[in-house]
């Protein structure tokens, strides 16, 4: 991909001034995006008269990690990190089997009905899921898997957004390496295993970050589905601890801190990829 | 392409089957409940259970407070939306024009709070809009502008979700916008710019044009995003004050798990994916008329 | 790539790893209790004299936040999947026995508050053990109240009123003669009661907010918005109630006891004279006020009940009933425990033994939190200026009476023995 040549070349001449106000702009505007989050961070530090007086100050004047460990201690943070993470990780590897299969068959296996396959998926991403709790929760309850990290896992787990970019991926990859293996006489699915699976391993890496990070924040489905305490994720936990707690601020920064670090960590280490999904997700259009 | 082979529909099948189960099936059966009475004393007893045909949904037109959560579900979308391309939009212009190695930075700052928990953040507000002790009224007391009550007043209440869900989402499409903003060839300019296009022309003429179908495509992402607005008016407002921020999603949840009546819940969810599939029938629409052009 | 995909490979195995040994992990509870708030963490700390008392048996205490417990229960119920024990909110009760969830208890011997039990009370068969109590009253800053010429609360709506008016007048801005915030509902719900009519008739068939009693007890509710003695906010707008009243921040606040133990917590003991609390007043006299609480029921599916009834007992005696109030300030059920040193000797705690002589149970029907929730949506718009009291209370029955549809098909059709069908007569406690 050429980098275009003409910097700001559609604001205007390439000037100095028009390059300044791109970077005033951009450091205002990170500026607000950043701020609500160290500002939690940093109320997350602070001791409780600190964070309790009015207007909590920027900066902790004896940095604590009372509340943490408060929290932590307390409010049982471990066992909804502990969740968070199964039902994240579950959801991730199976979402990357369904989608990986799906997509890869969608875009290089003829069969019968591919077509009407394929119009499902672009249907499927078009249907708001979390209007459908009701049913699904009936569902659920009928054959017992309410408070089970099932309950979380399977509804997500085929995922239309990641089967289309799957797919979208593979037609980029010329079918000459795949027939190539036919002819050979290999197997389909060792075929899938050998050769298609090694060539779909970026877009892969692209969709289980997507996923990740997507689940991890799940909020409505997770808070019906689970009404046993030990069974909730990081974000249902954290409105409930806010519902009890929410005049403790101090309580309340390091709890929503804990939820959000994880998966600003993952972002950042993982940026490569999960931008290319969100990129790749928009072409697929 | 390949020969027509049985296994292909093994690949697709686990999708399917999944699809199939937690998708479709619950979009009959949502269909199915909002035809019924399905409430607390039928789920405690299921003779008290009947098909009531349409009634759910007569009783929806008459209903002041589904009326109220329609206006305030499609306020967030109508402001929200063109406000987050805005800003998606002048974002991505903007980091496209910095120098490479500073891009990077930027990015991550403005995309940082897409991923981060709604939940997490919608605390984080709430405290930062808080009337008395609220960061940013104390900005605007400092600046003289007086202290708005952000989350207690009805018509700021709605405008206060509406910037924390923008503030949450335009990192999103800045990370498209730049991506099709590389696509489009420097010729392009470098032609305006020899027939004297001057930088509004250039941009109105060039730049927008050629975007258009990746902004029509956000525009559909976020309209299907925050036409399911729960989490933010959830931790901020509760639905409040006066029902202001209450939004239709948030609507089926009390009505459905609150207060246990099934059936009319189900009528909202049911309204909701209508009008939803109307947005999205209307973009495609709008999307051929442009492309017709 | 390789490296890419050996990892993700690597990060599969982990992960189905971990999701199969969850699976596996769950322990055996002899007994599982689901408690509420605060409550949750006083029970997980009598827990260990109970099991000790009883070798082998595993008590597992689960925490529900307060404005999600009726949700958490009810689909718990749905699906087939209860607790055991559950501490839950009078409020909740009727529902739960709606729907068959609960075990119908004997009579439990021992002295409670007859209203406590009262609540209880369905049809004539008691449902659930009362735990601890609660009432609605002032908390107020005696040094303020003094400063602008008054010794003690008024009795009566109208004196009460003055000395509000009095109050804010020596305050500063930004500071309000009362909090009542406007996602509240028990503040309405206790004037209305000072009423003669109960807000439902028939029943609990047909609302009965636009009665006189009911708009008498509205109008008096806005005036004080209108008056600007109270602040049009939520208590979601509150940084720290607690710091904010010792500040001065508001003068009255009508609250439940469990502020005793937060004011306690959050104020330095030498602050601890800076607020105190008195009875309810009334629209002439002495006022009533609700009666709330809660109590332990028994589910039905539970297959422990036996052992659940030993669980109830043991923590209704004398010491645990003291050792709650200890943790949390919650009020002992149980009158004779008042007599014992720590609660008698406590000052705050005089108004609320007075008040709960003087209170009114709320009308137990499943629809009732709905009902109030609505109550609060209406009585905030009135407050604001939106609507007239006429006409809010009377479209406010119209919605109410819609609810109240499926209801009033179940009664006609219903034998009267159906315990849905209960709807406790609204009576004072106490001649009035």
């Amino acid at each position: 991909m050429p980098e275009p040549t003409g910097v700001a070349s559609d604001m205007g001449v390439p000037t100095r001034m028009a390059r300044a106000g791109a970077y005033l702009g951009l450091a205002a505007l990170a500026a607000v995006t950043l701020f609500p989050l160290l500002w939690m961070a940093s109320i997350a530090l602070m001791s409780a008269p600190q964070a309790a007086a009015g207007t909590p100050p920027l900066w902790p004047q004896h940095p604590t990690l009372a509340n943490i460990i408060n929290v932590i201690s307390q409010q049982h943070i471990g066992t909804y990190f502990f969740n968070s993470l199964v039902v994240a990780t579950a959801t991730t590897v199976l979402s990357v089997l369904v989608a990986g299969s799906a997509g890869y068959a969608l875009a290089h296996v003829g069969f019968r009905g591919r077509r009407v396959v394929s119009g499902l998926m672009v249907f499927g991403v078009l249907i708001p899921t979390q209007a459908l709790v009701l049913p699904l929760f009936e569902m659920f309850r009928e054959v017992h898997l309410v408070n089970h990290y099932a309950a979380l896992v399977l509804p997500v787990a085929a995922n239309p957004v990641g089967i289309l970019l799957v797919q979208a991926y593979m037609r980029g990859i010329p079918a000459e390496i795949l027939d190539a293996a036919r002819i050979d006489g290999a197997s389909e699915w060792r075929i899938f295993r050998s050769v298609a699976v090694p060539l779909m391993a970026p877009i892969l890496a692209a969709v289980s970050v997507l996923v990740f990070v997507v689940s991890w924040n799940e909020f409505m489905w997770p808070m019906i589905a689970m009404q046993q305490e030990n069974m909730q994720t990081l974000p249902v936990a954290l409105a409930a601890i806010d519902r009890e707690h929410y005049q403790n601020i101090g309580l309340m920064a390091a709890a929503a801190t804990i939820t959000m670090l994880p998966m600003v960590c993952v972002f950042v280490a993982s940026q490569r990829y999960y931008l290319r999904s969100v990129i790749a997700g928009s072409l697929t259009g | 392409m390949t020969g027509r082979r049985p296994s292909g529909v093994l690949f697709v099948l686990p999708a399917l089957v999944l699809l199939v189960v937690f998708v479709f099936i619950p979009l009959v059966g949502v269909l199915g409940l909002s035809l019924t009475n399905l409430d607390l004393y039928s789920l405690a007893n299921t003779a008290n259970l009947h098909a009531i045909g349409a009634e759910n949904y007569l009783h929806l037109l008459r209903d002041r407070r589904a009326w109220q959560a329609l206006a305030a579900t499609l306020a967030v979308v109508v402001v929200g939306v063109p406000a987050t391309l805005v800003l998606s939009l002048i974002s991505a212009l903007m980091i496209e024009s910095i120098a490479e190695r500073w891009r990077g930075l930027f990015r991550t700052a403005l995309f940082v709070p897409v991923v981060c928990s709604t939940v997490a953040i919608a605390i984080g507000w709430r405290y930062l809009l808080n009337t008395r002790f609220g960061l940013v009224n104390h900005l605007l007391r400092v600046l003289g502008l007086g202290a708005p009550n952000w989350l207690g007043n009805p018509h700021l209440a709605i405008i206060a979700i509406t910037i924390v869900v923008v503030w949450k989402g335009f990192g999103y499409g800045m990370i498209i916008v730049a991506a099709a903003r590389r696509e489009i060839p420097e010729e392009l300019y470098e032609a305006a710019r020899i027939e004297g296009a001057g930088v509004r022309q250039r941009l109105l003429r060039i730049t927008v044009p050629m975007l258009a179908p990746t902004l029509g495509l956000l525009a559909l992402l976020d309209v299907s995003g925050y036409w399911q607005l729960f989490a933010e008016p959830y931790v901020l407002t509760r639905g409040g004050p006066l029902g202001s921020t209450t939004s239709l999603l948030l609507l089926m949840y009390d009505r459905g798990f609150l207060w246990w009546r099934w059936g009319a819940a189900s009528a909202i969810a049911v309204v909701l994916t209508a009008m939803m599939w109307m947005f999205a029938w209307a973009q495609r629409h709008a999307r051929a008329d442009w492309r017709g052009e | 790539m390789k490296a890419v995909l050996s990892r993700a490979v690597r990060v599969a195995v982990l992960g189905a790893v971990i999701v199969v040994c969850a699976g596996c992990a769950h322990t055996p509870c002899g007994l599982t209790v689901w408690a509420i708030g605060s409550e949750a963490g006083a029970l997980e700390r009598m827990v260990p004299g109970f099991e000790a008392s009883r070798p082998g048996v595993l008590v597992c205490v689960q925490q529900l936040p307060w404005s999600s417990a009726q949700v958490r229960l009810l689909s718990a119920v749905a699906a087939g999947d209860p607790p055991d024990v559950a501490q839950v909110g009078d409020t909740d009760l009727a529902t739960l026995v709606a729907l068959h969830a609960l075990r119908p208890e004997p009579r439990i011997a021992g002295d409670f508050f007859p209203a406590a039990l009262r609540v209880a009370r369905f049809d004539g068969v008691s449902y659930g053990v009362p735990w601890y109590i609660d009432t609605r009253l002032l908390f107020y800053l005696p040094g303020i109240l003094r400063r602008a010429g008054f010794a003690r609360p008024a009795r009566t709506w109208s004196g009460w009123v003055k000395q509000m008016r009095a109050v804010q007048r020596i305050l500063h801005r930004g500071q309000y003669a009362l909090l009542a915030p406007t996602n509240e509902a028990e503040f309405l719900e206790v004037l209305a009661l000072q009423e003669p009519a109960p807000m439902l008739r028939d029943g609990g068939r047909y609302g009965n907010f636009a009665s006189a009693s009911f708009r008498r007890a509205l109008s008096f509710y806005r005036s004080l918005y209108a008056q600007h003695l109270a602040p049009r906010i939520s208590n979601r707008q509150l940084i720290n109630l607690w710091w904010e009243m010792a500040r001065g921040d508001f003068v009255f606040y009508v609250s439940g006891p469990w502020n005793i133990g937060e004011f306690r917590h959050f104020l330095p003991p030498h602050d601890q004279d800076l607020w105190m609390t008195a009875p309810m007043p009334g629209p002439d006299g002495p006022g009533v006020s609700t009666i709330g609480g809660s109590d332990f029921v028994i589910f039905r599916a539970s297959a422990h009940a036996e052992l659940a009834r030993q669980f109830i007992r043991y923590m209704l005696a004398d010491k645990q009933q003291l050792r709650l109030y200890e943790l949390t300030g919650d009020l002992p059920a149980r009158r004779g425990v008042w007599h014992l040193p720590p609660l008698a000797a406590n000052t705050k705690l005089r108004a609320f033994r007075a008040q709960l002589n003087r209170v009114r149970p709320f009308i137990a029907i499943p629809e009732w939190n709905e009902i109030m929730s609505g109550m609060r949506r209406m009585a905030a718009r009135v407050a604001a200026g939106d609507a007239s009291v006429r006409g809010a209370t009377r479209r406010f029955d119209r919605t109410v009476d819609g609810w109240l549809a499926a209801r009033r098909e179940l009664l006609a059709h219903a034998p009267p023995s159906n315990a849905a069908s209960a709807a406790r007569r609204t009576r004072p406690s106490e001649a009035r």
